[in-house]
């Protein structure tokens, strides 16, 4: 690595590098254990354990962590009952450990010296993939071939037709696409932001100052994005379970 | 600023084989060899939170929710049942009052009546028996003006009697005397 040759030098991707912690393998496929995963099982059991804390003692008036689980569950709901209605309750389960999982992720990457699981394409990727066949199979189950239709859309001229159906089949193919790369990019971004101007303050001495004042506001704004980013792809989860779900509005 | 770098990194994610990072390693997201590794672990983890959520959490959750609301629903219909209560003791107890007051005025009418028939009946004894007493007094005069008038006639009677006998040798009867006066 390059900053092992020349240590002022400011490398904002290393910190994205995997690192295996123990090799495992099965057959040719490398499933080693690498900080990645150990950040996966970090950010899991932190979700777990805040949600048996806050389960512990249910009761009609809740405690601090009880509040939390509670408001967050609310708030996924409130979520999917606006975007996709009562049909949606089915998928709750699915939309909130995907919300709680990701936001997790962004925000406990923020912490430093942590591996951010969500800066990798392939999870995220994973997760758009994981939606759009979802949502795919949901669409052509309740629907039938019915949602073929939505490639066409009502009232739209004969003549058009060679020119729409082309489009929205293109801007349906492309919405893992923009879907996994929204939130990596977003972390690997802002994380690398976060690196350059640490890297500034070192260089630059007792100005160092200037730069940490910086620093200070876009790690608050790193932390917003870590919750927004969360919710952008919460809540577009619900949109396209919507169109799959009630495909002619 | 952030805006600039996002899109500095996008840019740079497209053309990564020509510019690279850091002496050709290349980003690390676009190693292909940790790929299994990540899906693999990431489908663990997240299998493993899902069935957690999908089990426990939410159910759990769920109905810690629907029991509060529960029990705000039950809470609010006893409190507008009490309440109803109150105000029908209240509306009974305003009804008893007004009852009380007119059952008290109504006694102290009739006492009134009483204390004035009580009165005139009093008046009215004491009437008669003045009025008795009156004409009592009254016929006692009278019998006592009578007697005295026999009195005075029989005292001329006996003074002309003897007046009489010592100018008159014949005794004078009592009848004439009388008759003679009269």
């Amino acid at each position: 690595m390059a900053s092992a040759k020349e240590p002022n030098l400011i490398d904002p991707i290393h910190q994205f590098a995997i690192s295996k912690l123990a090799d495992i393998k099965i057959g040719n496929i490398d499933i080693s254990f690498t900080n990645s995963s150990q950040f996966m099982v970090i950010t899991t059991i932190a979700i777990m354990f805040l949600f048996m804390l806050g389960l512990s003692k249910r009761s009609i008036i809740p405690n601090r962590f009880q509040m939390i689980c509670e408001l967050s569950y609310n708030f996924i709901a409130n979520l999917l009952r606006a975007n996709v209605g009562e049909q949606g309750r089915d998928y709750f389960p699915f939309v909130f450990t995907l919300f709680m999982f990701i936001f997790f992720c962004n925000l406990i990457g923020l912490i430093p010296y942590t591996f951010t699981v969500t800066s990798h394409i392939i999870v995220t990727f994973a997760f758009a993939g994981l939606i759009f066949i979802g949502v795919t199979l949901i669409g052509f189950v309740k629907n039938g071939l019915g949602y073929l239709r939505m490639f066409y859309p009502k009232g739209v001229p004969v003549y058009m037709a060679p020119i729409i159906i082309p489009i929205e089949i293109i801007s349906y193919l492309t919405k893992p696409v923009s879907l996994s790369v929204r939130l990596m990019a977003n972390m690997l971004a802002g994380h690398s932001i976060i690196k350059i101007f640490a890297g500034f303050i070192v260089m630059m001495g007792f100005f160092g100052i200037i730069p940490l004042a910086g620093l200070v506001a876009i790690y608050a704004l790193e932390v917003f994005i870590a919750f927004l980013q969360a919710y952008i792809f919460t809540i577009l989860t619900c949109i396209y379970l919507n169109d799959a779900l009630h495909p002619h509005h | 600023m952030t805006f600039f770098w996002k899109i500095v990194f996008l840019v740079s994610i497209i053309l990564w084989p020509q510019i690279g990072f850091t002496e050709g390693d290349g980003l690390p997201q676009m190693d292909i060899t940790t790929f299994p590794s990540q899906l693999f672990w990431l489908i663990i983890t997240f299998g493993i939170l899902y069935l957690f959520m999908w089990r426990t959490a939410i159910p759990k959750l769920r109905n810690t929710i629907e029991e509060r609301q529960d029990k705000i629903l039950l809470d609010i219909n006893e409190a507008e049942k009490l309440k109803s209560e109150a105000e029908e003791t209240l509306r009974e107890y305003e009804e008893k009052i007004q009852s009380a007051s007119k059952e008290a005025g109504e006694i102290i009418n009739q006492a009134k009546i009483k204390a004035d028939e009580m009165i005139d009946n009093i008046k009215k004894k004491q009437d008669l028996k003045l009025s008795q007493m009156l004409s009592e007094s009254k016929d006692r005069i009278i019998k006592q003006y009578e007697d005295s008038k026999d009195q005075i006639e029989n005292a001329k009677i006996e003074s002309i009697k003897l007046i009489s006998a010592k100018f008159l040798t014949e005794s004078l009867d009592d009848e004439d005397i009388r008759k003679e006066i009269n």
